[in-house]
């Protein structure tokens, strides 16, 4: 078949140079897809030490002054900072995987200072007559409960958005900690998912946003 | 999922290859050449139902930088149906090296063939109806017929004035054939010559034979044969060439299918050219064409249904809460920052980010230094259709010319 019209010739050096600046740009993405991760990291770190600071001052506060203080201000502004800091720790999950130690000690962090919120904004609703609602999510990130989460979330997420005066925190049924184990307890908290709306436990299982929003003061 | 996310970072690692291999590739040695040399050069245009355009390609081809004694216009009517015999009977009363012929309606390959039995020159150039030239194409292509060896010069093919996304996606395609066209000339493995205004040697023709006419892609056949029997194609990206692209999307289907049928066709019949015997063509630029075909086809198929099934689950979320969509709507500065984070919390985006770039900078030194009239906006919105629809279009154009291919289905030009 070769007529012998030209020499063909493979040139081995080019090819092994082409497989080594390869090689140096796949990982070179790869090192900067990790250090943008440990940035969002290194970012929730702190925006969680920032914010668990300023509950803290706050919490200082109410129990310095006499009279209550009755500003929301700080405790919007740190809600705000928190739902950010939620949904930056699902991604690290997402990326490092549920049981990673670094996002579960994240999360435990994440998981007290939320509680935290929660005492200040019952305390504010208690003394000053604030307009809140507080709904704690449980939720479960077991495979099977995937589904049913995200659809309680996404309802939850849009009740959110829709009202200013609702608050909603989230927790993660399999993390480890005491605190969580006394909700369980305290809520009779099994299966994929629990809401508790004011302190009451919403029994039924929410399909539509209306099923909640009727609670709602 | 696991598979695909493999096959996705084995796609981006043979996509690095191909980038530094092309890159090495291109600072390759200049190609031996023969100034002022001026052979006659028959152009032979092939032509069925062409009233429209036949005058206008014509007086294209007339209008080329050369002595006009040097240049020879053969029109081959293959069995037309409406006033193409009429024009051109025209066009050869009015110039004197055009000249007329009418045959039976046989396909674009025995059309060629017939034009070649009828031509002088030593070299033979096909041209398309579609299609035009800038005036000095011919002139920057003889050159490179200075090495004996050397039986086709390509030129560089260019979409004319695209408008609309279909046009401008084969815009960037074209710009980017351009690159690597040069790429493949310079380690001798162009295993494709475009129908426009390819130049070849006679004696190429004389002693292996024209245009096979059974082919459906008789350009990729003749350049598979020259390959297969070790001459050498050249590329002349000085010689711009202007096509009409498809408009419609069913007249690019069709085109694509003959085209990706063809190719098919070829590379079987002409598999041993794979392997080590025939250099980097055999070893690297066909399998790497293989390779990024079925990557592209899985990864678009893959992303396809990922496409449809996630936004049915949105459908089916939004449903939760009766697709309010005003009230669900609440921006803030920390959803957008989150946004950006999650972007940028793939690896994929970085990569994302570096072929984007390189390829924006590859088609502006491409239409630098090809004098185009096109700005740097235009580039950018056919580059945004490019990344938009090309994957998925490729990969619909690939699967309907294989269910062809399988099913033995005859494919016409």
């Amino acid at each position: 078949m070769l007529n012998g019209k030209m020499k063909r010739e493979i040139n081995w050096t080019k090819i092994l140079l082409a497989f080594l600046i390869a090689s140096f740009l796949f990982f070179f993405g790869l090192f900067l897809g990790y250090l943008s991760n440990q940035i969002i990291e290194k970012n929730s770190n702190q925006i969680l030490e920032e914010t668990k600071n300023k509950l803290f001052s706050l919490e200082s506060l109410s129990l310095l002054q006499e009279d209550y203080p009755c500003n929301s201000y700080m405790l919007d502004i740190t809600s705000e900072k928190l739902s950010f800091i939620g949904e930056l720790i699902t991604l690290l999950e997402k990326k490092k995987g549920v049981n990673d130690r670094e996002v579960l000690d994240l999360k435990k962090v994440y998981t007290l200072i939320e509680v935290r919120h929660f005492m200040l904004i019952n305390d504010l609703k208690k003394n000053c007559q604030a307009n809140y609602s507080t709904i704690l999510f449980f939720y479960s990130n077991k495979e099977e409960c995937k589904e049913d989460v995200t659809k309680k979330s996404f309802i939850l997420t849009f009740l959110r958005n829709k009202y200013d005066f609702v608050r909603i925190y989230s927790f993660d049924l399999n993390l480890d900690s005491e605190i969580l184990s006394f909700f369980k307890q305290v809520y009779n908290l099994d299966g994929c998912y629990g809401i508790i709306l004011d302190g009451k436990k919403i029994e039924q299982d929410i399909q539509k946003y209306e099923e909640i929003e009727k609670y709602l003061n | 999922m696991e598979i695909i996310k493999i096959l996705v970072s084995l796609s981006i690692y043979i996509g690095f290859f191909a980038f530094a291999f092309y890159l090495l590739s291109f600072i390759g040695k200049k190609p031996k050449i023969m100034k002022n040399w001026t052979p006659l050069v028959s152009i032979i245009i092939p032509v069925y139902n062409e009233e429209e355009c036949l005058k206008k390609t014509v007086e294209s081809v007339l209008s080329l930088d050369y002595p006009k004694n040097k240049l020879e216009v053969l029109i081959i009517n293959d069995g037309s149906k409406d006033d193409t015999e009429k024009i051109g009977k025209k066009l050869e009363r009015e110039f004197s090296n055009v000249k007329f012929f009418s045959k039976k309606n046989g396909g674009k390959g025995s059309a060629l063939n017939f034009g070649i039995n009828r031509s002088n020159g030593e070299i033979i150039v096909g041209f398309d109806a579609d299609s035009f030239v800038r005036r000095d194409a011919l002139k920057n292509m003889l050159p490179y017929f200075g090495d004996q060896k050397v039986m086709c010069v390509t030129p560089a093919m260019k979409v004319y004035h695209p408008k609309g996304i279909l046009q401008r996606v084969q815009a960037i395609e074209y710009d980017l054939g351009i690159f690597l066209r040069r790429v493949f000339a310079n380690i001798d493995s162009i295993h494709v010559t475009p129908g426009p205004f390819s130049a070849y040697r006679r004696e190429f023709f004389e002693k292996h034979g024209g245009y096979d006419e059974h082919n459906i892609t008789e350009d990729m056949e003749i350049a598979m044969r020259i390959q297969s029997l070790n001459y050498k194609i050249k590329n002349s990206p000085s010689s711009v060439i202007y096509t009409i692209a498809p408009t419609k999307f069913l007249a690019l289907t069709k085109q694509r299918r003959r085209w990706y049928y063809g190719m098919i066709y070829n590379l079987r019949k002409y598999k041993y050219i794979f392997g080590k015997k025939y250099g980097e063509l055999g070893l690297i630029i066909l399998p790497l064409a293989i390779f990024s075909i079925l990557s592209v086809m899985t990864i678009s198929i893959y992303y396809f249904f990922k496409v449809i099934s996630d936004n049915l689950h949105s459908l089916n979320l939004y449903s939760l809460i009766g697709f309010d969509f005003v009230n669900n709507f609440n921006f803030k500065l920390s959803s957008f920052l989150m946004e950006i984070y999650k972007l940028f919390s793939e690896e994929i985006i970085f990569f994302g980010i570096f072929f984007f770039i390189f390829s924006i900078c590859l088609l502006l030194s491409i239409n630098r230094l090809l004098n185009s009239e096109e700005n740097f906006i235009s580039i950018l919105i056919s580059y945004f259709f490019f990344i938009l629809f090309y994957g998925i279009l490729f990969t619909f154009w690939w699967i309907i010319s294989i269910v062809y291919f399988i099913r033995g289905k005859n494919v016409e030009w």
